[in-house]
């Protein structure tokens, strides 16, 4: 292949060796020293409070993890999480995408001011979580809030068990969308508009030609934006729950970050904590192998 | 008849995109909009949408009362901080993965990709034993270093998408005329991905501005507390300073707005190449 | 996508120029800071940081305290002057959420990380926990025999490992009933107990009769008949209460759980049954929330601590009252406070003591009590002429004095959150008292000791 034309021999190529070792230093001194130790943890019991030690237990720590119903109950919860809340935030990207494309194909407007108004939209997704979620708390309040003023009810958005998990997905949804569409919109742009053309003089209207022509031909890249944010909602949601609902009520929004730095940072056992963790980062692990293969 | 329906199509797409605005601002609005009011409003059933009592008290406040200044210090350092070693070191190793092919590169690559779907939350514990034996707890290197490890795999795929489709042409050219690889890398690849440079930079700093479980995690007191968590500490469980909350969320928001609106392009571009790459 | 290099320098140039324009507010704004340092507008205190970054700077003697949100800080934060005229010491207090206080018990008092010379707000559930393992500077060291004898429920507080006082509490406190004695002393209301329970309306002193009551006054949405705010680190209180009331304990002389014993059993069915008349929401509230209930006269009954007495007698005499709290067996005086210790990595841990000392001073403690109606944790001042006429209906205090219990544990912060989680198996109707406790000792905290 053209590609390593720079570098042909094997004396050359350690150059490459060089240019990668800090990053390389990096990683294994804060990344896979820790991994090691949390594998090395998953199998003790070691609690600071209690003493220094650290006992050897075996699998107990984890038999313990797929009897005990926290971990079920986390996992339960940041998978329906995942799922609704990535549906929503595509659902909602796509329809908005699909809307700026028709109105800039139709010339409506230019691509400068479609360009525009997604440089507005972006704004949620980049705010910190811990501000939105400051903003959805007050949005929620049973008493304060503007939705229950507008709705004219007393609802409790966030202590009641299955209604609080709808909100935070709700206000994930607020802050996530634009992922999705900016990646469908730059998908749309850019496809070839001869069939669409030819699809039109052939008479059809905008909703076959959206059935037929433009999400079939979006179909990779919507599959592979989804999972790319699945991933990303199943190991990163933290900042919301944390400041909206704080894991409740009793454990009803506890999704498994919240439940992994709970149970060691809040009741120490560093034991049962790395063995969630490294149950978690199976999924990462798993997920991103697979990843590498279909690349290579 | 082309007219009448182009006009129909106008204040169509205005009227669903001021719909849109509204709707998808509104939270940001609510924020700016009551962190200006004294608190009897903030505390109103029938919340005001415009302050009637406009105030600066919560403001102030902040800064008396929270010392948020000296947060935001924090949030600026460990951003910063953090940008800056995710770049040093992610460009080169992006470089290096990209051009040349040695032992174990793809085993690093698999590697990135896998850093790059790790739950932060995971790390955190047995990266709390790490820092409490190297006596970094309450330190803003700690924050750092979690920020950093979680940005490192974004740079570094953004930076090796990016110089894969370099053409290595004029590299090469550098190379016969004798120039050493670092050479080739300082003076005529870094130039050249200057508007990489500037999303995957754009990215660790948004990702370490809002930086909340290292913070909470590691820190304790001013020495290191950035200002998400001086936020979230606003809510104390038996008070709710919702007048500094809101008003300490606005000011921690106001950078990113900004920037947003000014580099949306690198956004943009760091969105797709992310996703896609 | 190339970028014009004019383009470029363009954007860089205003980022720049913005960040720098930030820079210069916020220097600007912490200008302002040494100037409104001296404004004193209304009398709002300075809650969160009593800093004074310059006096450490020249030298000045700081000491650094951390304490837990609460009205017993605020009521330290107002009074921190004081100490600093008598002693010329500065203090730094830092206040810090309910959530996250328990990592930094750890990180000073365990891990030793030294960030504070002085600790405090440890309530009760903590108490045995860093008694028995942290790594303090005994306050035992620094007082005499006499002095430790004075301290109420001193035994509680010496370390077992080597017999000296570890620290003393800011106050003493347990939760006591507060109910609507204008609403309990109306004759309509008796007769119409008295029709349908077959008994007088009388204070509850059994938990079946506070559940008789509550049920009688339950009247949604107008009035609720009794508060259980179910976040862990209130309706902890709740649970003790309960289980002191019941004469039991959670652990045995052992250190053995004890989860399963019918007492303790009796105690969570009887909170599962009282949580239910609570207003909705309770399930994220805590007695902060039950406190404005019941000012607004939405509430029967709860149980709170103390600080609340000074408001309702002075505000709200005739509306509401104070007894004992309930047990079936004794009454259920749940003993807490605010431990505070000097760890033994304090930076300053003279300064330490120093504090330590004030807070348990003759006056310091006199005036607390006089001032927040929160009894003070020196037996002497107990019996002082002013303290006792401090209080209203000091008699329904003392009455409580011969009864009070704490769960000992040394994981008391877990133990909250499994409670709690069985709690809400029992609310949820999933299992009945019996087995819940039989699932959070048996399963969840299979192979455990109270006493770790």
């Amino acid at each position: 292949m053209e590609k390593f034309k720079i570098a042909n021999s094997i004396r050359e190529n350690k150059f490459g060796f060089y240019f990668t070792l800090p990053a390389l230093l990096f990683m294994l001194f804060f990344i896979s020293y820790p991994i090691a130790r949390t594998l090395y943890l998953s199998f003790h019991t070691y609690n600071p409070i209690q003493s220094n030690e650290i006992i050897f237990v075996g699998l107990e720590n984890y038999k313990w993890l797929f009897n005990e119903p926290n971990f079920l109950n986390s996992l339960s919860i940041t998978l329906i999480f995942t799922i609704l809340s990535v549906i929503i935030e595509a659902i909602v990207g796509l329809s908005i995408a699909l809307l700026l494309d028709i109105f800039r194909s139709r010339g409506t407007i230019s691509s400068f001011i479609s360009k525009i108004v997604l440089s507005v939209f972006i704004i949620p997704w980049a705010l910190p979580g811990i501000a939105a979620g400051v903003v959805w708390k007050l949005l929620y309040h049973p008493t304060f809030g503007l939705i229950n003023s507008i709705l004219g009810r007393d609802i409790r958005w966030l202590s009641e068990k299955y209604l609080a998990l709808f909100s935070l997905i709700v206000a994930d949804a607020w802050k996530t969308f634009p992922f999705f569409l900016i990646i469908f919109f730059a998908a749309i742009t850019s496809m070839s508009k001869e069939q669409s053309e030819a699809a039109r003089t052939d008479g059809a209207n905008w909703l076959q030609e959206l059935r037929y022509i433009t999400l079939p031909s979006m179909f990779p890249i919507i599959v592979i934006a989804i999972v790319f944010r699945a991933i990303d909602a199943f190991t990163k949601i933290f900042d919301l729950v944390y400041i909206l609902t704080g894991g409740g009520p009793g454990r009803a929004t506890e999704v498994l970050p919240l439940l992994i730095y709970n149970t060691g940072l809040r009741f120490f056992r560093f034991g049962t904590a790395s063995a969630l963790s490294i149950v978690v980062m199976l999924f990462s692990f798993l997920f991103g192998i697979w990843l590498f293969r279909r690349r290579r | 008849m082309t007219d009448f329906r182009l006009k129909i199509n106008n204040i169509a797409f205005i009227t669903v995109v001021i719909i849109l605005f509204i709707i998808i601002m509104l939270p940001v609005y609510w924020l700016v909009q009551n962190s200006l009011k004294i608190d009897d409003e903030i505390f109103r059933i029938s919340p005001s949408w415009i302050p009637i009592n406009f105030t600066l008290d919560h403001y102030r406040d902040l800064i008396r009362q929270f010392d948020f200044d000296k947060h935001m210090i924090n949030t600026i350092i460990i951003s910063v901080g953090s940008t800056l070693i995710s770049l040093v070191l992610g460009v080169p190793a992006a470089y290096g993965l990209s051009r040349f092919r040695f032992f174990g590169s793809n085993t690093i690559i698999l590697i990135v990709m896998i850093v790059r779907f790790f739950t932060p939350a995971a790390l955190v514990i047995p990266l709390y034993d790490m820092m409490s034996w190297m006596k970094l707890i309450d330190s803003p290197i700690s924050i750092i270093i979690g920020t950093t490890i979680i940005n490192l795999p974004l740079v570094v795929w953004i930076m090796k998408g990016f110089i894969d489709e370099l053409p290595e042409a004029i590299e090469e050219a550098a190379k016969i005329d004798g120039c050493s690889h670092f050479r080739v890398f300082t003076n005529i690849v870094l130039p050249c991905t200057k508007s990489a440079l500037v999303t995957a930079g754009l990215f660790s700093f948004t990702a370490a501005w809002g930086d909340f479980l290292f913070g909470i995690s590691f820190s304790q007191s001013l020495r290191s507390m950035p200002a998400t968590v001086a936020i979230a500490t606003m809510d104390t469980g038996f008070k709710v300073y919702w007048g500094a909350m809101l008003s300490g969320g606005t000011v921690l928001c106001i950078p990113i707005v900004i920037i947003t609106l000014l580099l949306q392009r690198f956004y943009i571009k760091g969105i797709t190449m992310g996703a896609i790459k | 996508m190339k970028v014009g290099g004019r383009k470029m320098k363009r954007i860089l140039t205003v980022v720049i120029v913005v960040s720098m324009v930030m820079a210069l507010l916020m220097m600007l704004a912490t200008g302002c800071k040494e100037q409104a340092d001296s404004v004193t507008d209304d009398a709002t205190v300075t809650e969160e940081e009593v800093a004074e970054e310059t006096a450490e700077d020249m030298g000045e003697k700081v000491v650094k305290v951390m304490h837990i949100a609460s009205p017993e800080a605020d009521y330290v934060a107002e009074h921190l002057e004081e100490f600093e005229e008598m002693t010329g010491i500065k203090v730094e207090m830092d206040i810090v959420p309910r959530d996250d206080i328990n990592v930094r018990y750890l990180r000073e008092l365990i891990q030793g990380i030294g960030t504070y010379d002085v600790v405090g707000g440890m309530g009760s559930d903590n108490y045995t926990t860093y008694v028995y393992k942290g790594n303090y500077i005994p306050l035992g060291d620094y007082m005499t025999d006499e002095e430790v004898d004075n301290i109420y429920a001193k035994d509680i507080f010496i370390d077992p490992r080597t017999g000296k006082l570890s620290g003393i509490t800011q106050y003493q406190n347990w939760e006591m009933l507060f109910y609507r004695k204008d609403l309990l002393n109306d004759p309509d209301e008796q007769a119409a107990f008295k029709e349908k329970y077959d008994r007088d309306l009388t204070v509850p002193k059994t938990m079946d009769e506070l559940l008789e009551v509550a049920e009688f006054f339950h009247r949604p949405p107008e009035m609720y008949g009794y508060f259980v705010g179910a976040v862990p680190w209130s309706i902890f209180g709740d649970f003790a209460c309960a289980i002191i009331g019941e004469g039991v304990n959670i652990s045995d002389e052992e250190g053995n759980l004890t989860l399963t014993n019918e007492g303790v059993v009796n105690a969570m069915d009887y909170v599962a049954k009282l949580a239910q008349f609570g207003p909705p929401g309770w399930e994220t509230q805590s007695f902060f929330d039950a406190d404005q209930l019941m000012q607004e006269g939405k509430l029967f009954m709860y149980q709170n601590w103390f600080y609340i007495w000074q408001q309702y007698s002075t505000e709200f005499t005739d509306m509401i009252g104070v007894a004992p709290p309930t047990g079936n067996v004794q009454p259920g005086v749940f003993l807490s406070g605010f431990l505070t210790l000097v760890p033994a990595n304090a930076p300053n841990p003279e300064l330490g003591i120093e504090f330590l000392k004030w807070f348990g001073s003759y006056d310091f403690q006199k005036q607390q009590t006089i001032a927040t109606g929160n009894l003070p944790n020196r037996t002497d001042v107990l019996e002082d002429s002013e303290v006792v006429e401090s209080i209203a209906s000091f008699d329904q205090y003392k009455a409580c004095v011969p009864y009070t219990g704490i769960l000992k544990t040394t994981w008391g912060n877990e133990l909250q959150t499994g409670l709690q989680e069985a709690f809400f198996r029992i609310v949820n109707g999933e299992v009945d008292a019996a087995g819940a406790m039989d699932w959070l000792q048996n399963e969840k905290y299979a192979d455990r000791k109270a006493i770790e």
